[in-house]
């Protein structure tokens, strides 16, 4: 049965990178990454045999529970990019059985995370060789050995059993929203976490009692054993060992359950969810301000996009926690060897707040497009004025980034003590906002690029069209850079001669904002009125849209 | 219905015509050039093997897809030169596009019929009676993406419908739709032709293309094999003259192994 499934899915990979000639290139960067990890991983073998025992107990034991842990959560998340071990697709062809539920499992294992994580979980036992010789420590690196085996099984396990769990709840949109959005929350952490740790002082919390934690849980357990057969303690190393085999005997028969209960249900059994607006909002009010019809409903639809997609929501967390970045650098930079004094550079820090958020927020939409997927026939068929598509659009954004934008420009630099420099933050912000509208509505219309298709996971990686993907996102940072260079040159005489002189750069941003997004507006409304259709024969032609 | 009043040769342009459409997808064509004529006030079929061509012909006579020659006419309106007046007359229901299921089933008929440029009050009014015709009424605040097949397939017509077009195009209108759905669906299209508007949906189920429509085109290999009334094209059997059209091959007879087992 495990031969039969390797060779299923090596099948389906060959076929797959023979259709898909661009995925080799994703695979080849896969194996080298798992390469390097593995190499990082042996050199920290290599070097954990030069410190004390504790050091290397510690350092295992987080590594090996993060990497359990790892395995438990990280497929769920990752639905839908790699179903070729989804036990709903067998359930047509066989029953669920014992040798099938193994074969599951232990297929799971080829994969080149799979080899990566055995050949690590049994290398471990590396770490250990500086103490052989003596009789004790030739049985420490067996037993590494022995529980490297049972950690690499504990991560295929756990990932069997949190998948299978969630299939249920993954086929019905509501499981697949929730795990997409925790998936995109979850990249962020992960994207934010080691400058948080540098900046941050966890105090008393050290990583030798963490270590000390999680060695009693099924994550740390089995790294732990070694350490306490090299240091004597029998008990001990029985006691962890009782704790990896119970959860390996529990999870078994568990994930045999959820195996049968996942091949013999079908539907998500979840709720389909409850009974909502049956009104566009805004619509009334936009169009009473003169907002033409067509225009105030794209950017109330838009709006409830912002609201309930994954895709969307991911970007509008991004927008606001990658504001942090300026703060966190700021700790960072200044203490006792930098000699910088920390509120002065918090200070200064905060005043780039309210650019980043306008620039990331303004440039989020420039493949907006895109995410409508086919859906956009609808335009195309009612002949929306291409001009109503990109206003609206732009309201969507602009409703709740622009009063945002203005008031962490304005709050930011007095709360941080620099209230003379409020007119040139506020001016980088007004000419980022505007200046990213104006360029997103233009490369929307003209370069669309594949991206994560609806109700998909938002964190899939969308490679297809890559000289697209790489002209629209270089090209709109590019254009809107030198765009608001002009603006953002008036801050050389700002510090070089004068506050004063701050006046000038909001000028010229306020101008600059409203005149390229006018005109942005104008210029995609005319290319989208000319190109709707290409641009739904090119949405069409990619895959999973 | 006046179907005599339909078929004879009429001063009045025909609702839908096509002219001369061409589309190749690399090396295989879709579409030939062929000329179909589809009168005004007729429930129109088009029937075809599956890849016959049917939905690119059909996206391309609604501006959906350009095409690499030739046009299509919407009551004499050129598709590809004036779409503006062209698709204000067109509903159209494609196949094998997405729609804003994001989007509660009231709502998205609201934004089509808001995206036409059509009054607030009047889009309101309209959207509750179409979800209450076509009895979706208790799930007009559900999303889109929480809807079955055939309510999909329903609240794709409503959108289809919300600006009162006079020419209806409806690719595969009665896929996977439940029956109570697809009476529905047959009870607002046969109103609709009633009252003097066109329907010209596409099908591969020949049983339903002859109880409903008045007229069929047959098209095969992206070329058109027949056109006209039901009885001049079908003769009573609709089934056999379409296999007999599409050169379809008698069935080969059976796997002598396909037998029940008995262990």
């Amino acid at each position: 049965m495990v031969a039969t499934l390797a060779r299923l899915r090596f099948a389906l990979l060959r076929n797959t990178l023979l259709r898909e000639k661009w995925r080799i290139v994703l695979l080849v960067v896969g194996v080298v990454y798992g390469l390097g990890l593995l190499a990082l991983g042996v050199a920290g073998m290599a070097a954990l045999n030069v410190v004390d025992d504790g050091v290397r107990s510690t350092a295992l034991v987080l590594a090996g529970s993060v990497m359990v842990l790892g395995w438990a959560v990280v497929p769920v998340l990752a639905f839908g990019l790699d179903s070729t071990l989804d036990p709903q697709r067998f359930a047509v062809y066989l029953a669920p059985s014992r040798r099938f539920a193994v074969g599951l499992l232990l297929a799971g294992a080829v994969s080149i995370p799979g080899v990566v994580t055995v050949l690590l979980s049994v290398g471990s036992a590396f770490a250990w060789l500086s103490t052989s010789g003596t009789a004790t420590s030739v049985v420490t690196v067996l037993v590494a050995i022995v529980c490297g085996v049972l950690g690499a099984l504990l991560c295929f396990l756990l990932a069997r059993v949190t998948t299978t769990a969630a299939s249920g709840a993954m086929r019905g949109r509501r499981g697949r929203d929730l795990a997409g959005l925790v998936a995109g929350v979850l990249v962020l952490v992960l994207a934010l976490t080691p400058s948080f740790l540098q900046s941050v002082d966890l105090g008393g919390l050290s990583y030798d009692a963490v270590a000390g934690v999680l060695a009693w849980t099924p994550f740390g357990a089995p790294w732990a054993i070694p350490a306490d057969v090299a240091a004597g303690e029998g008990v001990l190393a029985v006691a962890r060992l009782a704790i990896v085999l119970a959860t390996i005997a529990l999870a078994l028969p568990l994930y045999q359950r959820l195996l049968v209960r996942t091949m013999t249900t079908v539907g998500s059994g979840g709720p389909s969810g409850g009974t909502r607006s049956t009104r566009l909002p805004f619509v009334a009010r936009l169009v009473a301000r003169g907002v033409s019809p067509g225009a105030a409903a794209v950017a109330a639809r838009s709006l409830r996009y912002w609201r309930g997609d994954p895709r969307y929501l991911t970007q509008a967390l991004s927008i606001l926690v990658l504001p942090v970045l300026p703060i966190m650098m700021a700790f960072l930079i200044s203490n006792q060897d930098t000699g910088l004094d920390r509120g002065v550079a918090l200070g200064w820090a905060v005043l780039a707040v309210g650019p980043l958020v306008a620039w990331i927020g303004a440039w989020a939409v420039h493949d907006d497009v895109a995410y409508d997927s086919t859906a956009f026939w609808l335009h195309v068929a009612s002949d929306v004025r291409g001009i109503d598509d990109r206003w609206g659009r732009a309201l969507a954004v602009l409703i709740w980034l622009a009063p945002l934008t203005v008031l962490l420009s304005v709050v930011l630099p007095v709360v941080g003590g620099r209230a003379e420099l409020l007119p040139a933050v506020l001016g980088l912000s007004l000419a980022l906002l505007g200046t990213g509208t104006g360029v997103s509505a233009v490369f929307s219309a003209a370069v669309p690029y594949p991206a994560a298709p609806p109700g998909s996971n938002p964190m899939a990686n969308q490679t297809g069209a890559m000289g697209a993907t790489f002209v629209a996102q270089l090209g709109s940072f590019a254009v809107l850079g030198v765009i608001v260079l002009p603006t953002a040159l008036t801050l050389i005489p700002v510090f070089a001669a004068g506050t004063a002189w701050a006046w000038l750069t909001l000028a010229l941003g306020a101008a600059t904002g409203v005149v390229v997004a006018f005109h942005g507006l104008r210029w995609g409304g005319r290319l989208l009125d000319r190109r709707a259709v290409r641009l739904l024969t090119t949405i069409r032609s990619w895959p999973k849209h | 219905m006046d179907v005599a009043a339909a078929a004879t040769p009429d001063p009045i342009p025909p609702a839908l015509r096509t002219w001369g459409l061409f589309k190749r997808f690399g090396a295989k064509v879709a579409v030939q050039q062929f000329e179909l004529s589809i009168p005004a006030g007729s429930y129109f079929g088009i029937v075809g093997p599956n890849g016959a061509g049917k939905t690119t012909t059909l996206s391309m006579a609604t501006g959906l897809l350009a095409p690499d020659a030739g046009t299509a006419y919407v009551h004499g309106v050129d598709v590809w030169r004036d779409p503006h007046t062209a698709k204000r007359q067109l509903g159209i229901l494609p196949d094998g596009f997405r729609l804003f299921d994001r989007l509660t089933g009231a709502e998205l008929v609201t934004y089509a019929g808001l995206l036409r440029g059509m009054d607030p009050a009047v889009v309101t009014q309209r959207t509750d009676d179409l979800l209450g015709v076509l009895g979706l009424q208790d799930d007009a605040g559900k999303l889109v993406a929480d809807y079955s097949a055939g309510m999909t397939k329903k609240i794709g017509l409503a959108t289809a419908m919300v600006h009162a077009p006079s020419v209806l195009v409806l690719d595969e209108p009665f896929e996977s739709v439940d029956p109570v759905s697809a009476a529905h669906i047959r009870g607002l299209l046969g109103d609709f032709v009633a009252n003097g508007g066109t329907v010209v949906l596409s099908s591969h189920v020949m049983e339903l293309v002859e109880r409903l429509c008045t007229h069929v085109a047959v098209i095969n290999d992206g070329a058109l094999v027949a056109s006209g009334t039901i009885d001049e094209v079908g003769g009573g059997n609709l089934e056999a003259r379409f296999a007999q059209l599409v050169g379809a091959t008698e069935a080969m007879g059976g796997l002598p192994w396909l037998r029940p087992s008995r262990d």
